[in-house]
């Protein structure tokens, strides 16, 4: 009996202290964390996000998601979702509560097959309603407005399909539409849903085979070869300056754009490599497999987080086009994906995920490293170099392996006028322009400040190589007088 | 110190050294070793000692084996595809002359790589001009002591040289092209064979 009592009493034990534990699940981060280098290497980094939790439409009564296309977060950080199987649009807030349901059973309010959503600043929801083939508008209150349909205009042609897919609205009123085979640039409609043109459009890339074999192949062969087309759009994200971000499948550079008000790239015209590449370097499979880029995201301070369906990583790239975080992958624990299909952010850097196969959303959080590495990013790209210098010494401490850091705290010696330990730095992160104004730079200084000795070790040199030469012509004349000498001493003899 | 002597000869008076050299006895092959040993070891010294602008590879991805075997190759194929196309057209230069010949034509490298390499140090990106010229005027000056090689050793008028120095340039591409093609079959004739080996070995 007493052994039953004593067990009893450590059971009990045992029970209230499994209960005092903390109820979070440890488990490991499914993806090692890298970063690229500048010789486009892939190295190890710290991980910038991690996983933290997911949205599945069954914490509230809104039940399971079907066929994610795209998420939505708003400036007050509501969260819209694309239910696209299910015909609507749940708006969620950031602590998961359902704040209500847009799309109606029946009439005009009705959606089919929607693919995308953006909210304005007074908080008209516009759905792109594909299937419909228009725009919706409902008010917050998920009512519906109005409606843009076709905008019909003979520069679209006449076997043009009108399938909205992703849509944004400028502080204006105007859309800008992502439309489903429609490769010449983005559909932009004014207030009105009246055609204004086409915004943007992507360029045929140059390509030596094409030409020869357009060279060589007759008319009928030239008809059976499918048409050159510009690539796509896939996805854009209009940010609060008013650029618009867009990504772009089927093509291996500059996937990722932002458009100046006139539809002008301003990203990667930055970059000092002439074809920026975002995403994996040498991906497995080679040639024939490219990145699918189907969404993107841009925080305020101007970080750019895009999400590549066919990796199923999420690359984080700096205002400039840097790299600095790549997490997630493929695979069905948490924190990896099967089908990524949309990428948005809540105002406290927590980052949000569609995954359209799993029907959830998974939501990761940034780390100390991340948030450290931000801090030095902002500070770096907006010119503040000397007050970088220090966040990226930190990052350094954590990762060497950042070149970002050395390239950044080089860019402060710089300035500091500290030319030879900028060397060092710029070596590191194989900047060769930087390394030689830098290396200018302390010639110039070193040539100043030795320049007694430089000029006296100049000047002596120049004695001496005339002094050489002197005694040289004197040696060699002295040996051909000798010669002379013996030959006319022989002649007397 | 005969070597040192030869080389020196060939820096100032390259068409004399090119008669001497058919002279009995003086083309050793020993030599020609020797002189792509040196040529070997200064373009090691001049990659670790060139600026990190001119030269940015860092140690770890050069490999000295790497760069004596594309050396030795280059030398080997040049004579041995000079050599044939020059005996049937009527060359008169032996295999030896050319194969000495030709390590000595290296000497303007030897002398001027070094301090150019130094030289890389003092010089910034937006001078690189200066380095090229020095480096394009040394190239050039090595080809010129090539096509004397081939003009004196073989007896040669303007249009042969012309010929048979496009012909070299072919023959070394055919070298090399065999070269890799005989690698290739070699190493799959190996993997099948150990493949094979390996399938019985299961089997049994």
């Amino acid at each position: 009996m007493r052994t039953k009592g004593r067990l009893g009493v450590v059971l009990a034990v045992t029970a209230a202290l499994l209960l005092t534990l903390p109820m979070t699940a440890f488990a490991e981060i499914p993806y090692a964390g890298y970063t690229y280098n500048n010789k486009q290497n892939s190295v190890p980094s710290i991980n910038g996000y991690v996983y933290a939790d997911s949205i599945d439409g069954f914490e509230s009564t809104a039940g399971a998601f079907q066929d994610i296309q795209d998420i939505f977060i708003a400036k007050d950080d509501t969260l819209y979702i694309v239910d696209s199987a299910n015909n609507r649009i749940i708006h969620y807030d950031k602590n998961k509560q359902l704040l209500g349901i847009i799309g109606d059973t029946e009439g005009k309010g009705q959606l089919n097959m929607p693919k995308g959503v953006f909210v304005t600043d007074d908080d008209k929801v516009y759905v792109a309603d594909t299937k419909n083939n228009r725009i919706a508008v409902f008010d917050k209150d998920g009512e519906f407005v109005r409606e843009f349909l076709d905008p019909k205009s003979k520069l679209l042609g006449s076997n043009f399909m009108y399938l909205p897919s992703k849509v944004i609205v400028d502080k204006n009123g105007n859309m800008f539409i992502v439309c489903d085979g429609l490769y010449r640039g983005l559909l932009q409609l004014n207030a009105n849903g009246e055609f204004a043109g086409l915004f943007g459009a992507n360029h045929v890339e140059f390509s030596l085979t094409k030409l020869i074999s357009n060279l060589i192949s007759t008319e009928e062969q030239k008809k059976q070869i499918a048409g050159e087309k510009p690539p796509e759009f896939s996805n854009l994200f209009l940010n609060e300056e008013g650029f618009i971000y867009t990504t772009t499948l089927g093509i291996r550079q500059e996937q990722i754009k932002r458009l100046s008000s006139v539809g002008k790239d301003t990203l990667n015209e930055q970059s000092s490599l002439k074809d920026k590449h975002y995403g994996d370097f040498n991906m497995r499979g080679g040639r024939m497999i490219y990145e699918a880029f189907v969404d993107l995201s841009v925080d305020r301070q101007g970080f750019i987080t895009t999400v590549d369906q066919t990796t199923g990583k999420l690359f984080q790239y700096d205002s400039l086009g840097n790299p600095l975080f790549i997490f997630g992958g493929l695979g069905t624990q948490n924190g990896l994906f099967i089908t990524p299909s949309s990428v948005a952010q809540t105002s406290d850097g927590v980052i949000y995920v569609a995954d359209k196969s799993r029907n959830r959303i998974d939501r990761f959080r940034i780390t100390p490293f991340g948030e450290l590495v931000h801090k030095a990013s902002v500070l770096y790209v907006d010119g503040l170099y000397e007050e970088a210098q220090e966040p990226w010494q930190e990052v350094l401490e954590l990762n060497g392996n950042f070149d970002m850091a050395y390239f950044a705290i080089g860019k402060s010696l710089y300035k500091q006028e500290r030319y030879k330990e900028a060397m060092t730095y710029f070596k590191t992160a194989r900047a060769s322009d930087e390394y030689s104004k830098a290396f200018l730079e302390y010639r110039k200084g070193y040539i100043q400040d030795h320049f007694a000795v430089l000029f006296a070790g100049v000047i002596g040199l120049y004695i001496l190589f005339q002094l050489t030469k002197m005694l040289y012509r004197r040696r060699k004349r002295a040996r051909r007088n000798g010669r002379f000498v013996s030959k006319a001493e022989g002649g007397e003899a | 110190m005969e070597t040192l002597k030869m080389a020196k000869n060939m820096l100032l008076h390259p068409i004399d050294f090119f008669y001497d050299l058919q002279d009995a006895g003086r083309a050793r092959v020993s030599r020609g070793f020797i002189m792509i040993g040196v040529v070997i070891v200064i373009r090691l010294l001049s990659l670790s000692i060139s600026g990190f602008l001119f030269q940015p590879r860092e140690a770890y991805m050069i490999s000295p084996f790497t760069e004596a075997l594309t050396i030795l190759i280059l030398w080997l194929s040049w004579s041995i595809a000079n050599w044939g196309v020059s005996s049937m057209q009527e060359g008169e230069g032996k295999f030896k002359e050319i194969l000495v010949g030709s390590a000595y034509a290296l000497t303007p490298y030897i002398v001027l790589t070094i301090p150019l390499s130094l030289l890389t140090n003092l010089l910034s990106k937006s001078e690189k001009s200066v380095y090229l010229f020095f480096f394009f005027g040394m190239i050039v000056w090595v080809a010129l002591l090539l096509l004397m090689q081939i003009k004196i050793l073989h007896d040669y008028e303007l249009p042969k040289l012309v010929l048979v120095t496009f012909l070299t340039i072919v023959g070394m591409l055919i070298i090399w092209f065999v070269i890799i093609m005989v690698y290739g079959l070699a190493n799959q004739a190996v993997n099948f064979a150990l493949g094979l080996i390996k399938e019985i070995n299961y089997r049994i």
